[in-house]
């Protein structure tokens, strides 16, 4: 019988005395022996592999993709989600039944993009496409202890945004002891930024960037031609006719270097491309049209002048943290306060996803982002899935995280009270299927963070 | 607190007010709320605040709407906000680099009422701040409370010059200074204090020897007779000696101080690492004004700021100790985030009550102002502001803000 390390003793009595055997005097061996034999003779009748359940009952049922259910059940099998409704949802018995009674349950919120929890974000070198942050990724980073205290089970960690090709990304969990532990999808995208340092201009920092494709397929175009030249050798050679035949030499390859570049041509990789302004973003799609690659746009709040531009190309986008921005009249000086996911919704963009910025003690908070978003006017569903559902598709993982539905990965977080409250905590993280965090265990948000935060269930309103 | 704003502005602000398309300058306003939070009382269901001549006549549950009046509705009515800290406001820079101690210079001679982030904050409900000198200075000056907007060359801008004297215990204002090599140890632009050591050795020869050398003596620091006054009226009480201090040692340096030199009103200014000593802190009935900066993680973007140790839930521990506490933004950057401030509190355990108080009328008391401000109670200024609901709530949306009786913003008319 498999013991999966989540199993809770308390919950899953039958596990019990196998547990407790090892480390029992012999004197108590006898009746434990018994109880073993009883045990072994309950595990022959499931199937070898022993299924792993995890549910949440009683609680209120934020899907996200669907209406709210009322003292909702949620059923994960095997790390999967295999069922959410209404308190007539049968758990089976063997699932460890999580108590959701007065709480609320929504999916992982999903960060889209951030650099943190690396030791440094760009590259000295404006275009290195081979690196990745896999080796950078610091699993014991305070970020991702932070971002399941905050409720984050996915996090699309890209390189920065200060290098013209920075690099790939990778989507990870907060949780895992290895960054192979840790990942959900190792190839989630290549790094482009629009913006130039500022020793460059826009002029050279967009042409190097057309450059290295015009380059990479010239390439390309001579290994093609040189495999033709080889092939055809190799034809003329069989059929007894021509020269003497050549000595076989290496099989022509684009370097190592320029892999992801090629991945990125044949749309195996789609490339996260950070713009400043609204002329990053009419560059940007120009470049990724001319060489045909897939692009997710990450905006600063100036690119809501792109809005249309966005809007025509139905691409999920993901945004800055900053949401609220001074726009400032350049003859008058005068200064206007601009909410962008409003403006960039005018102009017809559908699908946005917010990110968060931990440099600042409320915007480093998804559901803080979400809630500015209500003050600006945003409906409250749509400004939770604009940190749920809409990152995840912006990230590609649409058919995995982001909502609670059948066959998504087991990703749910139990709150105290509304995700948008700011008196509410997270209580508990399940991470495909597996607790990954619980607020009682927390002792940093004891110490640090306040005893009151760290009260009992209900205690903090 | 007697305010010496100058009254010679009085004249042109009323050609101001005159040409200003007012909504109900002169006029009656009425607001009615679902809940009227009072501050000074008990929190009014269903009330209706009157607004006459600048200030609050009247306040209670369904009270009669007079004839005439500009009625605005909603939800959650609260005193405008007070920031007890800013450092917006000011044209220029606040840090006099001349000396380390100017106790005489004035923020408000600084500042300009017409400041584009004085605008902004005013529409997030901060109805007033304190502005104040930065803290390079170990004794910066006389910081100021002004009203957030409003006729720009009234004198009720600023509602009072001399609210604090600012002092700062910590690392700033050593911060970059040298040992003097070979040159002159009074020049002009030599800045001296090297440790924290020398940055309270000044303060100590501020108040004592400095103060009571003749004038022109070759003194240093070198206080004319107008730094003096300012320095004796501190002494005397009659202006709080507003201390900077973020280390825990740093706050208990203070206190030393104040025995030895007979400070009778301290405020602690940011006090990070306050929760490590709230008892002394209550002892010593100094109130706290907090920022920013206790959200500040170990490894936050300012983390070594004097190498405090922030936690944040410091207003909780220090509210149950008893120290009256207010909020500031303290720098430009935060500045539309006083509230957040607050909001943030209360996520860590601070009562929604007391928050709501160190917001507006907790500042104002240790600003010297709360007779004019701070709270909804008739004959105080009306700086009012409308929420859609919860003040603390981040969802809350600001729908109206009064400064001095006068519609200052509405988000009807902003979009």
């Amino acid at each position: 019988m498999k013991t999966g390390p989540t199993c809770d003793v308390r919950t899953v009595p039958l596990e019990v005395p196998m547990k407790t055997t090892a480390s029992l005097p012999a004197s108590f061996l006898a009746p434990a022996a018994t109880l073993a034999f009883l045990l072994l003779a309950a595990a022959a009748a499931p199937p070898a592999r022993a299924e792993e359940w995890i549910a949440v009952k009683g609680a209120r049922i934020i899907p996200v993709s669907s209406p709210p259910i009322e003292n909702g059940t949620v059923l994960v099998r095997d790390g999967r989600i295999e069922a959410v409704g209404g308190p007539e949802l049968e758990v089976p018995w063997q699932a460890r039944t999580l108590d959701g009674t007065g709480k609320v349950v929504v999916p992982g919120y999903v960060l889209a993009h951030t650099s943190r929890g690396l030791d440094s974000a760009n590259e000295q070198v404006d275009t290195v496409p081979f690196v990745s942050v896999l080796d950078a990724l610091d699993p014991v980073n305070a970020f991702f202890e932070d971002s399941l205290r905050d409720g984050v089970t996915t996090i699309c960690v890209m390189p920065g945004n200060a290098t013209l090709i920075g690099g790939q990304g990778m989507i990870v969990k907060p949780h895992g002891l290895t960054v192979e532990q840790m990942i959900v999808k190792r190839d989630a995208g290549l790094k482009i930024s629009m913006d130039p340092p500022r020793s460059g201009s826009r002029m050279s920092h967009v042409q190097k960037l057309r450059r290295t494709f015009i380059e990479l397929k010239d390439e390309l175009e001579r290994i093609a031609e040189k495999r033709a030249e080889a092939a055809e050798a190799a034809k003329a050679e069989t059929s007894g006719v021509g020269p003497p035949p050549a000595p076989p030499k290496e099989e022509p390859e684009v370097d190592l270097k320029k892999r992801p570049l090629v991945d990125l041509l044949e749309g195996r990789l789609a490339a996260f491309v950070y713009c400043d302004r609204a002329a990053d973003v009419d560059r940007a799609f120009e470049v990724a049209e001319t060489f045909k690659f897939k692009i997710v746009p990450v905006l600063g709040p100036r690119c809501h002048k792109a809005a249309r531009l966005l809007a025509e190309k139905k691409l999920p986008v993901i945004l800055d943290p900053t949401l609220v921005y001074y726009e400032r009249d350049e003859d008058t000086r005068k200064e206007k306060k601009r909410f962008v996911p409003d403006l960039l919704r005018q102009g017809g963009v559908a699908t946005m996803a917010f990110t968060s910025d931990p440099s600042e003690f409320g915007s480093r908070y998804l559901w803080y982002q979400a809630a500015l978003a209500v003050r600006n006017g945003m409906d409250e569903a749509e400004a939770l899935r604009s940190v749920t559902l809409y990152p995840a598709q912006a990230i590609g993982l649409g058919d995995r995280v982001g909502s609670l539905e059948k066959g998504k990965d087991g990703n749910f977080v139990i709150l105290s009270g509304d995700p948008l409250d700011y008196r509410t905590w997270v209580e508990t993280v399940v991470i495909e299927g597996k607790i990954a965090y619980r607020r009682e265990d927390d002792a940093r948000l004891k110490k640090v963070l306040g005893a009151a935060a760290a009260a009992a269930p209900g205690e903090s309103k | 607190m007697p305010t010496t704003a100058t009254r010679a502005f009085a004249a042109p602000a009323l050609l101001v007010l005159a040409s200003l398309p007012a909504l109900a300058a002169d006029g009656v306003v009425a607001l009615k709320a679902r809940r009227v939070h009072t501050v000074s009382g008990p929190a009014i269901e269903n009330g209706v605040v009157i607004v006459r001549d600048g200030k609050i006549a009247a306040v209670g549950a369904g009270l009669p709407i007079p004839d005439g009046a500009f009625v605005i509705e909603g939800e959650d009515l609260a005193p405008g906000l007070v920031d007890a800290g800013a450092g917006y406001g000011v044209s220029g820079g606040a840090n006099e680099r001349s000396s380390e101690v100017t106790p005489d210079f004035r923020i408000a001679d600084a500042i300009d009422p017409l400041d584009r982030t004085l605008a902004q904050v005013m529409e997030t409900g901060v109805t007033a701040a304190y502005v104040e000198p930065g803290g390079e200075n170990v004794i910066a000056g006389l910081g100021a409370v002004v009203k957030t907007a409003g006729p720009p060359a009234s004198a009720d801008r600023v509602v009072s010059d001399r609210a604090g004297l600012e002092v700062t215990i910590g690392t700033e204002p050593s911060a970059g200074n040298q040992t003097p090599r070979g040159g002159a140890p009074t020049t002009f632009y030599f800045r001296r204090p090297t440790t924290r050591m020398g940055v309270i050795w000044l303060l100590r020869r501020s108040f004592t020897d400095a103060l009571r050398a003749p004038l022109g003596s070759p003194m240093e620091p070198a206080i004319g007779a107008a730094g003096r006054a300012v320095l004796e009226d501190a002494l005397a009480g009659a202006i709080p000696i507003r201390v900077t201090a973020r280390k825990s040692h740093d706050i208990l340096s203070a206190y030393r101080l104040a025995d030895e030199l007979g400070w009778k009103r301290i405020v602690i200014e940011d006090g990070v690492e306050g929760y490590k000593i709230a008892p002394e802190i209550a002892r010593r009935k100094s109130p706290v004004i907090l920022g920013p900066y206790m959200f500040e993680t170990p490894r936050g973007r300012r983390a070594g700021l004097d190498g405090a140790e922030p936690i944040w839930a410091n207003a909780t521990v220090l509210d149950a100790a008893g120290v009256p506490l207010a909020f500031q933004t303290g720098d430009r950057e935060e500045a539309a985030r006083l509230r957040d401030v607050a909001t943030f509190s209360v996520r860590h355990g601070l009562p929604h009550g007391t928050a709501l108080r160190a917001l507006t009328l907790g500042g104002a008391e240790i600003l010297g102002v709360s007779s004019r401000i701070g709270s909804i109670e008739a004959g105080k200024d009306a700086d009012l502001v409308l929420f859609s609901g919860d003040p603390l709530d981040p969802r809350s949306v600001v729908e109206a803000v009064l400064v001095g009786g006068r519609v200052t913003y509405r988000r009807s008319e902003s979009f």
